[in-house]
């Protein structure tokens, strides 16, 4: 597997991003001043889902390079706000591919992501549609 | 769906969400279940890199769009008052795109497509220079009690 090029660690302190077994695991934290929750919101900050799913698409990067890209989602639900000071655990694993039999298929992608503390708790949970981007789609 | 003709309300009396996070910039068509705004990523965003971010900000622009037609929605005529809510699911997304250029105006229509109070489903879709960038179904929940989520039994 290449190794991915080098990318910024998008509001989060990336603690590790690894193979784990047949899948891919990152942690992550939330430092205390992270600009993911500047004006979300005003006195309460929470850090956006979409934030999350860049840690998933960034994990995802990381795991398959160039045929890593989220190019869409399934079943996503966001279960718990996370906020500064928070420390995540990020689980990709492969399901089964769909997509017709005489081309390639986008692979399928189920990602978990967990509070990293005692209870464990879920706050994310979905599956991303994941492969390469034909070249120069940029509208 | 029309134009609005009396001008649109300011998006902070619509929105809690305040720059960088506040993509939404004006209100540009409404209707009873649909809104089309215009919604602009800052240069300044987190999540932008080289001047680009992931295409997936379009769910947050469209969530922010959602939020601004229930706010419109329970104003009824009196005065908006933005309210915290939560975006708790994505049924199916589509990103046609690989990103979105900060600073370049963003087309993001929103439909409701059911609603269970606090609960909310809406289609939406965020385009670029005309051509389709995102598609998606959302789920919002708007909390009675703002610091309450719905907690991991949400839909």
């Amino acid at each position: 597997m290449p190794r991915p090029e080098p990318r910024s660690e998008i509001g989060f302190e990336i603690l590790r991003s690894a193979a784990d077994g047949d899948g891919w695991a990152l942690a992550a934290r939330v430092p205390e001043d992270s600009p993911l929750v500047a004006g979300h919101f005003p006195g309460r900050p929470i850090v956006p889902g979409v934030a999350l799913l860049a840690l998933v698409a960034r994990a995802l990067h990381d795991w398959r390079g160039g045929e890593g890209e989220m190019l869409g989602l399934r079943g996503l639900k966001l279960r718990r706000p996370v906020g500064p000071g928070d420390t995540l655990a990020l689980r990709l694993g492969a399901q089964a591919a769909r997509g017709a039999a005489d081309e390639p298929a986008p692979a399928e992608v189920a990602f978990e992501l967990r509070r990293d503390d005692r209870a464990g708790e879920a706050v994310a949970t979905g599956s991303a549609r994941v492969g390469a981007r034909p070249p120069g789609h940029r509208p | 769906m029309t134009a609005l003709r009396t001008g649109p309300p300011a998006i902070e009396s619509l929105l809690p969400h305040r720059d960088p996070a506040l993509l939404v910039r004006v209100v540009t068509e409404l209707a009873a279940e649909e809104i089309t705004c215009i919604a602009v990523v800052p240069g300044d965003h987190p999540l932008v890199e080289r001047g680009r971010a992931p295409c997936l900000l379009g769910i947050e622009a469209a969530a922010q769009a959602a939020a601004a037609l229930e706010a419109l929605s329970r104003a009824a005529g009196g005065p908006p008052e933005p309210r915290v809510g939560y975006l708790v699911g994505v049924r199916d997304a589509a990103f046609h795109a690989a990103d979105l250029a900060a600073g370049w105006p963003l087309r993001v229509t929103v439909r409701a497509t059911g609603s269970a109070p606090p609960l909310a489903v809406y289609e939406a879709t965020v385009e670029v220079d005309g051509e389709l960038a995102m598609t998606a179904t959302l789920s919002t929940y708007l909390a009675p009690d703002p610091t309450q989520h719905p907690g991991p039994d949400a839909p």
